[in-house]
């Protein structure tokens, strides 16, 4: 089990150039340009789940989440630098539709690696001072079979596709694995094909640090300083704050207790 | 693209691995490397699925091969390992800690998946003829032992055929009297081989 802290926040499209050179000059390190493609299926609902398993234990129905980078040849500009995050401001992709749509549909032959991750929802607690979400994953380097898909296999292990999302962002490896990434999301509507963009007029931020073992208190300390230290130093400029722990709960049927 | 095929000899005592290894030591250019397998079941426990639907899904573990994980179910395979690529986590898709897929499955999963058995296979010897790596165990499950099992990879420079090398040691097996086994060569899916799905598939053919 992977742990995972976080602070989020959030700046507005004019913003980002600053944030950019802003983060370059504190961290000394350079902008990457990053973009993922998320493909989130749920158990499938018509499916008699029961809430525990043979030993008694209660365990909930959860999310499972498919990811995979998408590579920049795949994207259509004219330079690759973090710039052109700031010129993506419209729902549409500038990424192929098919592309997108083939990635958990084809089969083995042209097939890259995904990564397979069930969340937690973020640990409760008044005083958090870091979001701290544990998550469990794997590594799908291969699909095969005369169904040969990760679809596929998916619906085989009872789940269905729920929704899928892109990210496109500017991202900074910081000291100690720290990570800070400014991102837009694009909800991808497969039976519309369409896409859209959720955060318009904007980037999301996240910065985190990923802890291997949950049981490793002195990483998860070490991690929380790194993540408070840095919301220090941006202190009156961006405000990173700990999210709403039900925005990030994976879990299903849950919606109606909040 | 190399060509597997895997026997089991459910009527095999622990010894008949050494009775196989006398007949086949004139055959054998090299002993290479101590292997296991584990091969898993899991059954599902929703209540109301499809009748048409198998509720039976295997995992198989093998450490000769990366300690790479098949998961199979009906016609579907995944293959998932513990190698992170650079891009994965370069990208943030992955934290560069996996666990195997079986392990999620029984943890993560367990509500939808009951693990039902587990048969294993557990140091077994290896062994390199001129024309077929052999790999041998004698395999166990929770109730004792099961039988032995080979698994034969074919060598792509040979020129022999496939099913020839096969029938070699289908008669070196017949040398010890294990007349007696089961034997698959079949892939998942005939026109597009998959190396290590089809290997899994063999192994769950013949230990089912």
């Amino acid at each position: 089990m992977v742990q995972r802290l976080s602070l989020f926040s959030a700046i507005d499209d004019d913003s980002f150039e600053l944030l950019i050179s802003t983060i370059s000059t504190l961290s000394g390190r350079p902008p990457v340009i990053f973009a993922n493609f998320s493909h989130v299926a749920i158990p499938d609902p018509t499916y008699d789940i029961e809430k525990v398993n043979v030993k008694n234990q209660l365990v909930e129905q959860t999310r499972i989440r498919i990811m995979q980078d998408i590579p920049f040849e795949k994207i259509k500009a004219n330079e690759y630098s973090y710039r052109i995050c700031s010129t993506l401001t419209k729902d549409d992709l500038p990424i192929e539709r098919d592309y997108l749509k083939l990635l958990i549909t084809n089969s083995s032959m042209d097939s890259r690696p995904s990564s397979l991750s069930i969340w937690d929802i973020p640990s409760a607690g008044k005083d958090r001072k870091v979001c701290m979400q544990s998550m469990t994953e794997s590594v799908i380097s291969d699909t095969g079979g005369s169904e040969s898909s990760i679809n596929a296999f998916l619906k085989e292990l009872g789940y269905v596709p729920d929704y899928q999302f892109v990210q496109i962002g500017t991202k900074f490896y910081m000291e100690s694995g720290l990570v800070f990434q400014v991102y837009k999301i694009w909800n991808v509507n497969d039976s519309e094909e369409s896409t859209n963009l959720i955060t318009k007029g904007g980037f999301l931020i996240e910065a985190y640090v990923n802890v291997a073992k949950i049981t490793d208190i002195e990483a998860v300390n070490q991690g929380t300083k790194q993540l408070l230290n840095l919301k220090r130093e941006l202190r009156e400029y961006i405000d990173l704050v700990v999210p709403d722990r039900k925005c990030m709960d994976p879990r299903i049927g849950h919606l109606n207790d909040f | 693209m190399k060509q597997t095929a895997v026997i089991f000899i459910e009527k095999a005592t622990p010894s008949t691995i050494t009775q196989f290894h006398d007949v086949l030591s004139t055959h054998v250019i090299s002993v290479q490397e101590k292997w296991s397998f584990e091969l898993k079941t899991f059954r599902s426990s929703v209540k109301n699925i499809p009748s048409d639907d198998t509720r039976v899904m295997y995992s198989l573990t093998l450490t000769h091969r990366d300690n790479q994980t098949v998961t199979i179910k009906k016609h579907s395979a995944i293959v998932t390992g513990h190698h992170v690529t650079e891009q994965l986590t370069s990208n943030g898709c992955s934290t560069g800690f996996p666990e195997s897929f079986d392990n999620i499955i029984t943890s993560k999963l367990s509500n939808i998946w009951t693990q039902r058995q587990s048969i294993k296979g557990d140091f077994g010897s290896s062994y390199k003829t001129s024309d077929l790596v052999v790999r041998a165990a004698n395999v166990f499950s929770s109730s004792g032992f099961k039988g032995l099992l080979l698994e034969l990879e074919g060598d792509e420079s040979s020129e022999m055929d496939f099913d020839t090398k096969v029938e070699t040691i289908q008669s070196l097996l017949d040398e010890i009297s294990s007349r007696e086994f089961k034997l698959s060569k079949d892939r998942m899916k005939d026109t597009e081989p998959n190396f290590l799905c089809d290997l899994a598939y063999q192994y769950v053919k013949v230990l089912d």
